[in-house]
């Protein structure tokens, strides 16, 4: 099942890649692996679920199991609804990470169903991998979020910084922009390792007394989904998307320190 | 080094005298070259002529500012008396200073601005091309051009538009990072707009397009700028499309209000725009600056920014002056060892012959000499010689450098009794009076 998940959560981050590329690049002929990776994850996600049940666990026991399987719904309907029309693929950018967390969210939601412990280990290393890019990649999209802030100031100001040769606010944004999208999907993920490892290693007990992690982590990346989604439905950018990264940054701020204070 | 730099430009003569010695490029310009150097005795001479000065650079041992300046008089038909009141002369290091900072733009009415080194690499071609460049001027505008460069890469002072089409298009970077395939739109067909748009399509503008009440100026204006004209009723329209917009209607009041710019905005999909305003009264409302993403300048804003930055190039020339004063001293280090060659040549051609006379008579007193010790013996006088001349010649040269020390040039001629070197002082003795030292000095 723990195979399944970890399938299913990969083939979502692709999706979500894809989807994100190509919604940014604003190339009218959008490729088509998007869609044939999301169509893998749902595959997956159905395995998942079907997992969950024959261990016991049906589908609609608890909210998050039925997060998890609405999420589930909502991306084959999805599926159904782009076949052979326009892809939609604002919505795609936006359902693939989503799912993938609902995805994490149900599976979790029962640490009796969640077996394979001695994949625990090897959770843990790929949360921890994915994890250190997913910061690493807010904090540099936080530090050009910051830099923009600074020159959009200055210019809205009338003052022409000397200093900050070759930078354009124009430039700066996208940049952050991309960033985000590439960070975005792989924290993700990172979160619903994390989430499972926990469960893994000592339950939802274990999982409650990270309760302020797993908010700060939500907190992050509601920010970056909603900045990257809100770009491609109805172009929010500048000020608004900076700010949003910002907000992203001091939530996994606030991991690492909780994280470091913990250790 | 005999070289001179004499003529007027902005600081020195009012635009009536600069436009009567003004000379055009073509064939007039080398026709002008070949009678300067054959009227003021020179050996090298190069001409520039901008619209802010009209100077002669020149070499020669022959001639003086005097007769230059009446060169350059006669050859533009002009009184050379006319001349004289307005005239700068220059001379040697002085003349060298000049001519680096010239070519540096650190004597521009504008200073740091990049058109002089354009103008003076073609006067260069010119005297090049026509045969009136030597090594001594040749070598002086080639340090020069060094120089400039050094002055551009190393100082600040070419940052920053000086006038308000430059620094609106600087801006205009400063948002969209690069010019090129950008769309301008002109409102109102002024003449303010008009330049603005000759800079913004000098960047890269790849469509301008002109709305105007005025069918027929907004026509005119467009064709001017291979754009296409819009009605007024359109403006909105264009506005959702261009990246940059200059605005400089007649109107009375604000012709783009927030509302507009609000439903601009969105159908944009908050893609950034830049508004220059110019009009007075401005065109745009004042609260449009405050929409995200929208960045209003209006003539005042940018007024401000060009004063900021001749205050900025002002500051900077100090800086420039330091780093030119390098190339400048390498120049004269340069000119004062060529100046010394002939003498150290003659010097070390005595030694020799001195030596190659003794081992001579030795070689004759020893009997059976193979000639592989011939060789041998021969090769003596060379190379004592050269071990002999190494520590003098070094001072020698060290000592030409101004304030290094006793003129050694003097006591070595004195000691061996040789000639004086070549490009020292015919100048010196050829000035009549004290009056050509200083530049701005009248003639």
């Amino acid at each position: 099942m723990l195979v399944l998940f970890v399938l299913a959560a990969l083939a979502y981050v692709g999706a979500a890649f894809g989807s994100l590329l190509a919604v940014l690049g604003d190339d009218a002929k959008a490729p088509r692996w998007p869609l044939h990776a999301l169509l893998v994850a749902a595959i997956f996600h159905l395995g998942a679920i079907g997992s969950q049940c024959l261990d016991g666990a049906h589908p609609f026991r608890s909210i998050q199991m039925t997060l998890s399987a609405v999420a589930w719904f909502v991306v084959v309907g999805y599926l159904g609804l782009v076949r052979g029309r326009r892809p939609l693929r604002e919505l795609g950018a936006m359902l693939a990470p989503t799912a993938l967390v609902a995805m994490a969210v149900g599976f979790v939601a029962h640490a009796d169903v969640v077996p394979n412990p001695e994949l625990s280990p090897m959770l843990v290393r790929a949360h921890v991998v994915f994890a250190s890019l997913g910061v690493a990649g807010f904090v540099l999209a936080a530090g050009v979020a910051a830099v923009y802030l600074a020159l959009e100031h200055r210019l809205r100001h009338k003052e022409v910084p000397r200093g900050m040769q070759g930078l354009s606010v124009r430039g700066l944004d996208q940049l952050h922009n991309r960033l985000v999208v590439a960070a975005t999907p792989v924290f993700a993920l990172a979160m619903a390792f994390g989430a499972v490892a926990l469960t893994q290693a000592g339950g939802l007990e274990m999982l409650q007394t990270r309760a302020l992690e797993l908010v700060a982590g939500f907190v992050a990346f509601s920010a970056n989904l909603t900045s990257l989604v809100g770009r491609a439905i109805i172009g929010l950018r500048g000020r608004k998307a900076a700010i949003l990264t910002l907000l992203a940054f001091f939530a996994t701020l606030l991991i690492i320190v909780s994280y470091g204070v913990r250790s | 080094v005999n070289l001179f730099a004499i003529g007027v430009n902005h600081k020195t003569a009012p635009v009536a005298i600069r436009e009567r010695l003004a000379v055009s490029t073509g064939p007039e310009h080398a026709e002008h070259l070949a009678r300067l150097r054959e009227l003021a005795c020179v050996d090298e001479v190069m001409l520039l002529s901008t619209c802010n000065r009209v100077e002669v650079y020149a070499c020669g041992s022959r001639t003086s500012p005097e007769i230059l300046v009446n060169a350059l008089a006669t050859i533009r038909g002009i009184a050379p008396e006319a001349l004289r009141e307005h005239c700068f002369v220059n001379q040697r290091e002085d003349a060298a200073r000049h001519i680096f900072r010239v070519t540096a733009s650190l004597e521009s009415i504008v200073v740091g601005e990049p058109q002089i080194l354009g103008q003076i690499k073609d006067a260069y071609q010119s005297a090049l091309s026509s045969g009136t460049m030597g090594a001594v001027l040749g070598r002086c505008l080639t340090m020069a051009f060094h120089g400039a460069k050094r002055v551009r890469t190393e100082t600040e002072i070419a940052r920053g538009g000086a006038s308000v089409p430059s620094v609106a298009v600087d801006l205009a970077g400063r948002i969209f990072g690069e010019l090129r395939g950008a769309k301008a739109l002109i409102v109102g067909a002024g003449d303010m707009a008009r330049q603005t748009a000759v800079h913004l399509k000098t960047a890269g503008v790849a469509k301008i397009a002109v709305v105007n009440r005025s069918e027929a100026r907004g026509r005119a204006l467009a064709a001017e700028f291979e754009g296409d004209y819009f009605e007024w009723g359109g403006l909105e329209k264009q506005l959702v499309n261009a990246d940059v917009v200059v605005a400089s209607t007649g109107s009375p009041e604000a012709v783009i209000d927030l509302a507009v710019m609000k439903r601009v905005m969105r159908a944009r999909r908050y893609a950034p725009i830049f508004m220059i305003d110019i009009a007075v009264p401005r065109d745009i409302e004042v609260g449009v600056n405050e929409v995200d993403g929208v960045f209003v300048y209006d003539v005042d804003d940018l007024r401000h920014l060009v004063d900021e930055n001749l205050e900025g190039r002002k500051a900077q020339a100090d800086i420039a002056s330091r780093v030119l004063d390098e190339e400048i001293s390498a120049f004269l280090a340069w000119s004062r060892e060529r100046a010394l060659g002939p003498m150290i040549k003659d010097l070390r051609q005595r030694h020799l012959d001195v030596a190659k006379s003794e081992i001579e008579k030795v070689m004759a007193r020893i009997p059976n000499l193979s000639e592989h010790d011939r060789r041998l013996l021969s090769g003596l006088g060379p190379a004592i010689v050269n071990k002999f001349l190494h520590r003098p010649l070094t001072q020698l040269r060290a000592s030409t450098v101004p304030g290094s020390g006793p003129d050694l040039v003097g006591a070595v001629q004195e000691l061996f009794g040789l000639q004086q070197p070549q490009c020292e002082d015919p100048v010196a003795a050829a000035t009549p009076e004290g009056n050509y030292e200083r530049e701005s000095c009248d003639v």
